[in-house]
């Protein structure tokens, strides 16, 4: 059934509750969420491309930063061993994170690997001085919330490509769009 | 039964109203910006401005501030608009986003 005739909606102890995403205030909000936080993500990883090219170094950061965390230990193995990895993946990532979430193409996928990052600079970045809910958390919220909406269906290509034959005959399409 | 997504003239001018300066503000001008390889704030060391932005920070976040007031106003307005009995919490047929 074509997205913008989608409701979000649950049943919470028993009363439903409906969140109607066709053209509505709720639809509205999703988009504004995807597009600010595509943005977000999209000119963290841009500036880093044009500062440092293709590949960032973010070996300081995943040896030392993260010390006394719960993800030190993997970081620090790839700082030490596949540095090239994070390094490509961080400036690429959150550029192509972000422009899947501007244009809404994939942005399951993309939110996905959003929060697989944000989960890193969550844990990683420590410290917790300014409270266990901070800034990264926010983030990382935001693009759990992309994918519990499928944010990229209303005003967004993947609305488009949700309504192709493709998308109908394949299901498993859905968990990227 | 009023459709919930039955838009108002009140709703779409709050929408575009408030959605677009923030869009332009953040997005847009944040954009060119960007791409212009300006730093989005003014870059200050040892007291002295070495890099200023292409777009003037007080532009964007003024637009910034022109969406929110907007928004602001439509729920000011909202306010003194009694509701319908049928704009109540919806218990039709919700289901899951597929």
């Amino acid at each position: 059934m074509a997205t913008n005739t989608e409701r979000a909606g649950a049943d919470l102890f028993g009363r439903g509750l409906a969140l109607d995403v066709n053209g509505g205030w709720g639809g509205y909000w999703i988009a504004m969420l995807r597009l600010l936080t595509g943005y977000w993500m999209f000119h963290a990883g841009i500036t880093k491309l044009m500062e440092g090219g293709l590949m960032m170094d973010a070996t300081g950061w995943m040896q030392y930063a993260t010390q006394g965390t719960l993800v030190h230990p993997i970081t620090n193995w790839f700082a030490q061993n596949a540095a090239w990895l994070p390094n490509l993946m961080i400036p690429m990532g959150e550029t192509l994170i972000g422009l899947g979430l501007m244009v809404g193409c994939l942005t399951r996928l993309a939110a996905f690997f959003g929060t697989f990052l944000m989960v890193f600079f969550y844990v990683g970045n420590a410290g917790f001085g300014h409270g266990f809910v901070n800034g990264d958390l926010m983030g990382l919220m935001l693009m759990v919330t992309m994918v519990v909406f499928a944010a990229g269906r209303v005003l967004g290509i993947d609305g488009w490509l949700a309504d192709t034959e493709f998308a109908e005959n394949n299901a498993w399409l859905r968990y990227l769009i | 039964m009023k459709q919930p997504t039955e838009l108002t003239k009140a709703d779409r001018i709050a929408m575009l109203g408030g959605g677009i300066p923030i869009a332009l503000g953040i997005v847009v001008l944040g954009l060119i910006n960007t791409f212009a390889d300006a730093p989005a704030a003014p870059v200050v060391e040892e007291g002295t401005v070495v890099a200023t932005p292409l777009i003037p920070v007080d532009l964007r976040v003024g637009l910034v501030l022109l969406g929110l007031l907007v928004w602001l106003a439509y729920a000011v307005y909202k306010l003194g608009v009694a509701p319908t009995p049928e704009a109540g919490i919806d218990r039709a047929d919700a289901r899951q986003v597929r």
